[in-house]
């Protein structure tokens, strides 16, 4: 063949695949951008029914819920409330918790670690929430001072949104909490005053539950609505402080008191720390059947203890092991958000104020740990609390 | 001269006169510190033998009927008050040289009577602590008995006094609650006396209240999540292009806080525009160079110069 020849028919074989080239550049574009890509043969994805477990990826984001770790940190957002939730004997539990500001709602199935939206729904500047235990119910304080509002918000099982609505009260709301009977408790101020009430959000209802003669208090709720209740005016070391144990709507006034008195209780032993004569901060334990006082080897904030719901002379709490003199200006310096704490996870026997340190928060975590809104779940096999630091959610599982 | 004489003598009888009027007899009787125990309590009860005849005497003391241990003439005893709604009986027993034999009895009725101290002053929304009182500021306060039944304040005559002057002119009934400005000075002591109508006087109370001078922290406020729980300690780092703080006095009166007479921000000395809505709060931006910035905020009322505040914070920006 002669070269010519060769020369021509090569670029004729050029010519046509670049004609072939320009049509497809021209008319062949892909109607969906599925079509851009090479199938590479996942077969059809919109068939649910027989989704692989083992090899699916989760859809929802997961908790690394360690198996041996009984210390887990659950949330890294800022939470304004919690509750751990059992629809039914045959699932598996869940934290419900509410991210401050946002006001959405999480739910962490406690098994799979499967965490997922549960409320959309957004309320702007959500401070605090008291969340009821059947996973239905949440009351929720957006705003503070005298632009605070009170949100009662109800679950829909069938989306994720939050029908809410105002808690039908003209008074601001002073402390509010959820019960194991899914009602909230509240206090309002009434003059110089305050009234406790009860709120079902099932049936709209609100009852009184007993008179306050006065206002500047501090509620140690129980969880129940009948109590008893602790309620002591709000703690200042400068002040003394009286404690009060409302139970039926009756007061009756507890062999406890002193300059700085804050306390939390069971029904058999009371945790108060006050300020010595010497000026010296300090804890102790009055019995309430007997009104024996005894000193505890620890000195700690009262307000990072709570009693276990199944043993009351056993309490948890958060102590950071030092010794507070009169220039600490204890506990004021604390509420203020001038001391920080550095604290570990402590068992006491309130009988015997014998005490175990459970787990280092600080040391174990490699952070300051301030521990917060301590909480038993009602089998005590669950320890749930926040770190003031940052306000996320920790656990400890007692199980593992 | 007469005259003279006639006075004297008529001063010199008006104690006798004054004794026989009102029956005064010195007696042999306990006296107990404090004097109104409250449940549980320590007092110590003493003999105080005005009348005398007690010289020498055994003195034998007993409380509810059991010999108290170790207090064979002991001319006074430490003892701890009984349990709400009881009473206790001590008793002291005098055996004298002649064997005659004298009782004298003290019964006590332990009862509560707390004092609540609500100052009217202002702290942030968030603090879990009481607030202190300051000079002008109103100061409530409550007082409740409990004797084992709840008393209505109804049946009861309560004597109030600030640093022993009378709050209300004298006994009032009912009174249970009473307001009062905070005095000048570092502290004050507030105490009351609570009766019943017969005039039987059920309890005295006396506590210290500290008068304290506003103080002042900065806060930043963040758009969503509000007000920061930890104050800025001494310095803020900007990080983003703007940063809002807010300014908390501690302790100010609530008149003041509510209507102050000056609330200015200033930056390096300059008074500045807060930028906000409420004059407790600043926006503050970056501009020109890097550096530290001194920001200040004072607030104050011009009727009581001492209700006020002034502080200052840096920012640092890059």
């Amino acid at each position: 063949m002669k070269r010519p020849l060769i020369i021509i028919l090569g670029l004729l074989i050029i010519l046509i695949l670049v004609g072939v080239w320009v049509y497809f550049l021209l008319t062949g574009s892909a109607e969906n951008t599925e079509d851009q890509f090479g199938s590479l043969d996942f077969a059809d994805t919109t068939d649910t029914s027989i989704v692989p477990v083992v090899t699916e990826e989760p859809e929802s984001p997961t908790v690394a819920l360690g198996d041996s770790d009984a210390l887990q940190q659950l949330t890294t957002e800022s939470v304004a409330g919690f509750t751990e939730v059992r629809y039914n004997a045959s699932t598996t539990p869940r934290v419900h918790y509410l991210v401050s500001g946002t006001g959405h709602i999480f739910s962490i199935d406690l098994v799979s670690g499967e965490e997922k939206r549960i409320s959309a729904t957004t309320i702007p500047l959500a401070k605090k929430a008291a969340l009821t235990p059947n996973g239905a119910y949440v009351m929720i304080q957006a705003g503070e001072g005298t632009n605070a509002e009170f949100i009662i918000g109800v679950m829909s099982t069938s989306s994720d949104k939050l029908s809410n609505f105002k808690l039908p009260e003209q008074n601001p709301v002073l402390s509010f909490a959820a019960t194991h009977e899914n009602e909230f408790l509240y206090v309002v101020a009434d003059g110089n005053n305050s009234l406790a009430k009860a709120y079902n959000p099932r049936t709209n209802a609100i009852r009184v539950l007993f008179t306050i003669p006065f206002r500047d208090m501090t509620v140690q709720w129980h969880h129940t609505a009948s109590g008893p209740h602790l309620v002591y005016p709000k703690t200042t070391s400068k002040l003394p402080g009286q404690l009060y144990s409302y139970k039926d709507g009756l007061r009756a006034r507890l062999a406890v008191e002193g300059f700085g008195l804050s306390a939390v209780g069971s029904s058999r032993n009371i945790i108060a720390s006050k300020v010595n004569q010497d000026g010296s901060y300090r804890t102790e334990v009055t019995s309430r059947v007997t009104d024996q006082v005894l000193q505890t080897p620890l000195t700690l904030l009262p307000e990072k203890c709570v009693f276990s719901t199944s043993k009351p002379n056993e309490a948890w709490c958060g102590v950071t092991l030092a010794d507070y003199s009169r220039s600490d200006n204890m506990p004021d310096a604390w509420y203020r958000g001038q001391q920080n704490m550095q604290d570990a996870l402590w068992s006491i026997n309130t009988d015997s104020t014998v005490s175990s340190m459970i787990v280092n928060l600080s040391l174990d975590t490699g952070q300051d740990f301030d521990l917060i809104e301590p909480m038993f779940n009602p089998s005590t096999s669950r320890f749930y609390f926040k770190n003031k630091i940052d306000n996320t959610l920790w656990m400890y599982d007692l199980t593992r | 001269m007469r005259l003279g004489f006639f006075t004297l003598l008529f001063l010199l009888s008006v104690p006798f006169l004054s004794m026989a009027q009102i029956g005064f007899e010195p007696q042999n009787e306990l006296t107990i510190s404090p004097a109104y125990p409250k449940p549980g309590e320590s007092f110590t009860v003493k003999v105080d033998d005005y009348a005398g005849g007690l010289f020498g005497a055994q003195i034998s003391w007993y409380y509810n009927g059991a010999e108290v241990p170790n207090s064979l003439n002991q001319r006074s005893v430490t003892l701890n008050a009984v349990s709400l709604g009881q009473q206790g009986v001590v008793e002291a027993v005098f055996l004298t040289q002649t064997g005659a034999e004298q009782k004298l009895q003290k019964v006590i009725k332990p009862i509560y009577v707390d004092l609540i101290i609500e100052p009217q002053t202002r702290v942030p929304e968030w603090y879990e602590g009481r607030a202190l009182p300051s000079f002008g500021s109103q100061i409530n306060a409550t007082v409740l008995v409990d004797d084992g039944d709840i008393v209505s304040p109804q049946n009861l005559i309560y004597s109030w006094s600030m640093n022993s002057k009378p709050v209300h002119g004298g006994p009032v009934r009912a009174q249970h609650k009473t307001s009062f400005p905070a005095p000048r000075g570092t502290d004050m002591i507030l105490s009351v006396s609570v009766s019943r109508v017969n005039g039987e006087v059920l309890a005295s109370r006396a506590t210290r209240i500290p008068i304290v001078e506003p103080d002042l922290l900065f806060f930043e406020r963040h758009s969503l999540y509000g007000l920061q729980k930890f104050p800025i300690k001494s310095s803020l780092g900007l990080i983003g292009n703007t940063v809002m703080i807010q300014a908390e006095p501690f302790n100010l009166d609530t008149r003041v806080y509510n209507r102050p007479d000056i609330a200015t921000w200033d930056i390096n000395g300059v008074e500045t525009n807060n930028g906000a809505s409420s004059p407790y709060q600043i926006t503050l931006q970056p501009s020109g160079a890097g550096g530290t910035s001194r920001v200040n905020f004072h607030v104050r009322s011009l009727e009581t110069l001492s209700q006020g505040v002034d502080s200052s914070v840096n920012i640092t920006f890059n």
